[in-house]
């Protein structure tokens, strides 16, 4: 495939009335082209996506790859055969939308699964997995500590890793609603926006090394994503702690905070992992991740998880946090 | 290697070195010296011409010439000097010293530039070059390097643009040592790579071995680039003053004590930040806003020589070179608070050295090294707010600062031994401890924040992480014979032992080393050598930039030593009257390999460097052809290489491009450089150089695709197009190849005699026809009015670049 070719100096002329800081300059300038190559523009390759999720209900999305000029949504994948076979018994998707197959299965923890995806064109893709069990936790605390210089919101709480090899993904999400004056416009905003909060872990066990590399300075992260090495068979009090800043009085901003624990598949681990480290990467010299794949034929994931979300909301009173008291429920 | 083996070896050596010594026979020995500096010459030829018998001088420029004969005709010669005669009645030990007058002096012939011994020699994959000869290749800036004009050699590659880092037959930037008056160098490299340590006024001698390594060497795979200085002239003060482009540069030396002892310094430092200050004051100096930042390296080498007698001389050395960028920023953030942001880097290395050399007995010279390297880099961030005190409260600094710093502290002792039993034999033997310590990645942070919550308080915070040192012991011993068996063969054997000690860990390691030249006619030879090297610190880089993120480590109880098989051979025809012509063959294995991990890079990580790595292995061959002319007043070199280097990372769960084999980021098919410099006459002389080379490797991921999609996520603001979340995948690693290089640089120079002194105008012009050579390619995604663009955009530096430097000798 051909393709333009732009030329864009970075240089501006006018600077050449300065001879001196123009000749000093030249000498530190980059010169950046869009160029033109001869790249093969590789053949579309099938995606299967799927992290099918204990006491869910099973989607799987499907769509082609792109070639990275290419100026276009992900193609869907609407005349895909899929099936899944959930021990021993085989079950067939419906498409919904194009892109999206859904199945009349519900997964539940220990359930072995295969899926089987034939494209016409392409060949079979198959992949398989396990859904592992719901994390078990206990003991779970919420506080504000006003003691600390800035607020401190601290999540506690017990996880009861079982003996064997499991692997863990905790993150709080949180949610910002409220009202935000707009500097440009000169108007109170109304916000209503979730994203993941940055918390403290001093628990070195479960985050030393395979936390979220990138973000995981000073023992500060978005995520803890590890593997029982360090805590095998054992009952671990994990603390996250929030940092939580005052809002003015007038325009208080509410946030409420959901945490989010998984237990993942080997697969999952993997692949999370791998994302993690490719989206952290910041290096233009690094050489880029190969994201894992437990696919024949194809590309994406098809891994078993098991999620506990429970809401904590804190006041900005300095007194004992409200906790939604109901007791730890599975994922929607 | 079994234990068979290594006795036949010492059985071998020994009864080589007891049959060498039993004949009845007078010494002479001495010293070559260059008769108007006083400078050793290294490598000068003394030979009887009566038996055909002779001797090199060595690195301290002494010889060693035993022979049965009771009237000897002696002829000594080096390289662009004038041959000096000598007949002696040998009926006992002799000592000798001779003063040789340079050709350049007595205008009669041109400075002859050289391999070593091209055809006659039993080393191969070597190289010497003339320093002259260096200093006339044209380079950026005008700034002469030592290691840019060595990337003109066949077998050797540069890395990209610009780049002072070499790969010598596919080996890393990290398998080369780098030797300074014996001393291992760290780091070689100025501004990212673009300029190399060594100071060319500094230097006297530069030898380059790629391959059939003498056994005296060890610690590095690929190549060891051996650098003397100057020892200063004993006679008078001389020296040079230059000033360039980019850098200034003082070079002084001269006796302390006439004849007995000596001095040699020189400095070189840039000056770009302060002629950049105008330009930086006017990018950001206003009330608000206030920016300081800057860029400079220099380095510093002195030389000290004291003689003692002719038998003992004292050398101490020092070497100093850093990098260092500044940056200051400050922000007046409101009226009453100011915020500064320091950014401040620094790296470089030290070296210290204390050699004694002394002559045991005629046939017997020592030398003892006592050494200590530092290389260090240090970044630093820092930022600050003080609020300036009020009615209702008083004035208050909060800081936050943080540091990486990374430490090598070498301390070495080193004793060799020169001897020569008869001209036959050239026995080198040594021994050697180094006691290293690391401490590769050492993060530490402090934070010193004022809290009005806390009563108007401040509370202090220090923590530093990755701060355990490493402790590492080297020790190596080495023994090496060049034997003339007959006038048409001669061998070099040897045997290289080495230990490292490391995290309770200990590596011992034989190194046999084996080569040899049949001479098939008097100007015609044929050569093979094999060599196997081990190297026990790796270079931790994500870059092909020299930066001061990369991280020099030893092998771990877990990261095993590094080790390489070498064989090579050769043919070797020297034209008569013109020049030399040679064609190298190699190939070369190479095992326990490091590269990051895919993804994973200095930037950013917690990790420790252990868990950031994988070991793998390669191979590399190819053909090295070498055509030089050296006698007129035109003379150059030709230098044409065809190679390939793969690399495979396949052991389980190390894994890279999913276990195939892969190019190398610096594997090319071909790198030809052509070198020419005419003397007009003695005013005037030219140079020209032209590289062309196959395109560097690079991984592109020219695929992408959805990425799995979290339903705990769906309040995040995914986009159903996938514009967000989508993975890029390349097809393997190094599955791109760029564009080819090439280039070419002009340089003039113009001479001026005074009556006390001399000066020279270089005027250059670097990349002639102003080629853009890629110096990185990657892909661009950027989000449009209308979707998304993705583009492969090519980074290209150092356009056409002209340069004047004036050099003033004295």
């Amino acid at each position: 495939m051909k393709h333009s070719h732009i030329s864009h100096p970075s240089f501006p002329l006018s600077v050449f009335r300065f001879p001196l800081p123009i000749l000093l300059a030249v000498l530190f300038a980059s010169c950046e082209k869009v160029v033109e190559f001869d790249i093969e523009d590789t053949e579309r390759q099938v995606v299967v996506n799927a992290l099918p999720c204990a006491d869910s209900t099973l989607f799987v999305n499907i769509t082609y790859s792109r070639f990275f000029l290419d100026n276009q949504p992900f193609a869907p994948v609407a005349n895909a055969t899929i099936s899944i076979d959930a021990n021993g018994v085989t079950y067939a998707a419906t498409n919904r939308d194009g892109a999206n197959y859904i199945f009349p299965y519900q997964a539940a923890a220990g359930d072995t699964l295969t899926v089987h995806v034939n494209v016409p064109g392409h060949d079979e893709i198959i992949g398989g997995t396990r859904i592992p069990p719901l994390p078990a936790m206990d003991s779970l605390t919420a506080e504000i500590d006003t003691l600390q210089p800035i607020t401190a919101g601290n999540i506690s709480f017990n996880l009861d890793d079982p003996e064997g090899d499991n692997y863990y993904y905790i993150f709080i999400l949180e949610r910002d609603s409220g009202s935000r004056w707009n500097n440009w416009e000169e108007k109170w905003d109304t916000i209503d926006t979730v994203r993941h909060a940055y918390f403290n872990c001093l628990n070195h066990e479960v985050t030393n090394p395979e936390v979220n590399s990138a973000e995981g300075f000073m023992d500060y992260f978005s995520m803890l994503l590890f593997n029982d090495a360090n805590i095998d068979g054992t009952n671990t009090k994990i603390t996250l702690t929030l940092s939580m800043f005052k809002d003015t009085a007038e325009h208080p901003l509410m946030r409420q905070y959901t945490l989010v624990v998984e237990s993942l598949s080997k697969d999952a681990h993997q692949y999370i992992k791998e994302i993690n480290a490719a989206s952290g990467m910041t290096s233009y010299f690094a050489e880029p991740s190969q994201i894992y794949s437990n696919l024949s034929s194809g590309l994406g994931i098809f891994a078993g998880i098991a999620r506990r979300q429970i809401p904590i909301v804190f006041t900005y009173k300095e007194q004992e946090p409200a906790i939604s008291k109901s007791p730890s429920r599975p994922a929607r | 290697m079994n234990i068979l083996s290594k006795k036949h070896i010492f059985t071998i050596l020994f009864t080589l070195l007891w049959a060498t010594s039993a004949a009845q026979t007078y010494t002479i020995s001495g010293s070559v010296i260059d008769s108007v500096s006083g400078e050793t010459l290294i490598g000068a030829a003394v030979m009887d011409m009566r038996s055909g018998k002779g001797a090199l001088t060595n690195d301290q420029g002494r010889f060693s010439l035993t022979l049965k004969s009771d009237s000897v005709r002696l002829r000594v010669t080096y390289v662009g000097y004038q041959p000096v005669f000598e007949d002696i009645l040998l009926k006992s030990n002799q000592k000798r010293n001779y003063s040789l007058r340079s050709s350049v002096e007595l205008k009669t012939v041109v400075i002859k530039s050289e391999r070593v011994d091209n055809a006659r020699s039993s080393q191969m994959s070597a190289i010497q070059v003339p320093v002259e000869q260096l200093k006339s290749v044209p380079v950026l800036f005008g700034e002469a390097d030592l290691v840019k004009a060595l990337q003109l050699m066949p077998g050797v590659q540069s890395g990209s643009e610009g780049n002072s880092g070499f790969y010598v037959r596919g080996g890393g930037p990290d398998e080369n040592l780098f030797l300074l008056d014996g001393v291992p160098l760290y780091n070689v490299s100025h501004m990212g790579g673009f300029f190399s340590t060594f100071n060319t006024d500094a230097v006297k001698n530069v030898t380059l071995y790629k391959g059939s390594f003498p056994a005296r060497f060890s610690g590095r795979l690929s190549s060891v680039l051996d650098v003397t200085t100057n020892n200063g002239n004993d006679k008078q003060l001389h020296g040079n003053a230059s000033i360039g482009f980019i850098s200034a540069k003082l070079n002084l030396e001269g006796p302390i004590r006439s004849e007995r002892t000596t001095f040699s310094l020189s400095a070189r430092r840039t000056y770009a930040d302060f002629l950049l200050q105008p330009l930086v004051k006017k990018l950001a100096d206003n009330r608000d806003y206030k920016l300081r930042a800057g860029y400079y390296f220099y380095d510093i080498n002195g030389k000290l020589t004291h003689r003692f007698s002719d038998r003992s001389r004292l050398f101490a050395s020092y070497f100093m070179g850093s990098d260092v960028v500044y940056t200051r920023i400050r922000t007046l953030a409101t009226d009453v608070q100011e915020q500064y942001l320091d950014f401040n880097t620094r790296w470089g290395n030290i070296v210290a050295s204390a050699r004694w050399n002394y002559e045991l007995t005629p046939k017997l010279f020592m030398n003892i090294t006592g050494s200590y390297t530092r290389y260090s880099n240090n970044v630093g961030v820092a930022y600050e707010t003080e609020t300036l005190a009020t009615e209702e409260t008083e004035s208050t600094t909060s800081e936050f600062k943080m540091d990486y710093l990374s430490l090598i502290n070498d301390f070495s002792l080193r004793a060799d031994f020169d001897y020569t039993p008869n001209p036959d034999h050239l026995v080198k033997f040594g021994t050697s401890y180094i006691h290293h310590l690391f401490q590769p990645e050492v993060s530490s942070a402090h934070l010193n924040a004022y809290s009005a919550e806390m009563m108007n308080s401040s509370y202090i915070i220090d923590t530093s992480v990755n701060s355990g040192s490493t402790r590492a012991e080297e020790l190596t011993a080495y023994i090496e014979d060049d034997w003339s068996i007959n006038q048409a063969i001669k061998v070099n054997y040897g045997l290289n032992v080495s230990g490292f000690a490391v995290d309770h860990t200990f590596y011992p390691t034989l190194q046999p080393r084996l080569s040899g030249r049949v001479m098939l006619r008097d100007d015609f030879s044929l050569k093979a050598g094999y060599a196997y090297m081990t190297q026990f610190m790796h270079l931790l880089s994500t870059t092909s930039v020299s930066m001061p993120t990369d991280l020099w480590v030893p092998v771990t109880a877990t990261i095993p030593p590094m080790h390489a098989h070498q064989v090579a051979t050769g043919l070797f025809y020297e034209i008569s009257a013109i020049g030399d012509l040679s064609v190298e063959a190699y190939y070369k294995q190479m095992h326990n390999l490091l590269e990051y991990k895919d993804g994973a890079s200095f930037f950013g990580s917690s990790e420790k460097w252990e868990d950031k790595v994988v070991l793998g292995d390669g191979w590399a061959y190819g053909v090295e052809l070498m055509l030089q002319r050296n006698i007129g007043n035109l003379t150059g070199w030709i230098g044409y290489t065809w190679s390939r280097t793969m690399r495979l990372f396949d052991r389980p769960g190390q894994e890279l491009n999913d276990g195939n084999p892969f190019p190398a980021k610096y594997d090319r098919r071909h790198d030809l450089s052509i070198v020419l410099s005419y003397k007009i006459n003695d005013n005037i002389d030219l140079s020209a150089t032209w590289v062309y080379s196959s395109g560097n490797a690079a991984t592109l991921s020219l695929q992408e695709y959805a990425q799995a999609q979290e339903t705990a996520n769906e309040y995040a603001d995914i986009d159903p197009n996938g514009w967000n979340g989508y993975i890029s995948q390349s097809s393997g690693r190094n599955n791109f190849r760029m564009p080819d290089y090439h280039r070419m640089d002009i340089s003039a120079n113009f001479h001026r005699k005074f009556k006390r002194c001399s000066r020279t105008i270089n005027v250059s012009v670097y990349n002639l026809y102003n080629r853009k050579n890629p110096y990185m390619i990657y892909e661009s995604h950027e989000h449009t009015w209308n979707g998304y663009n993705g583009a492969l955009v090519q980074l290209s530096i150092f356009p056409i670049l002209p340069s004047v430097a004036y050099t003033l000798k004295f």
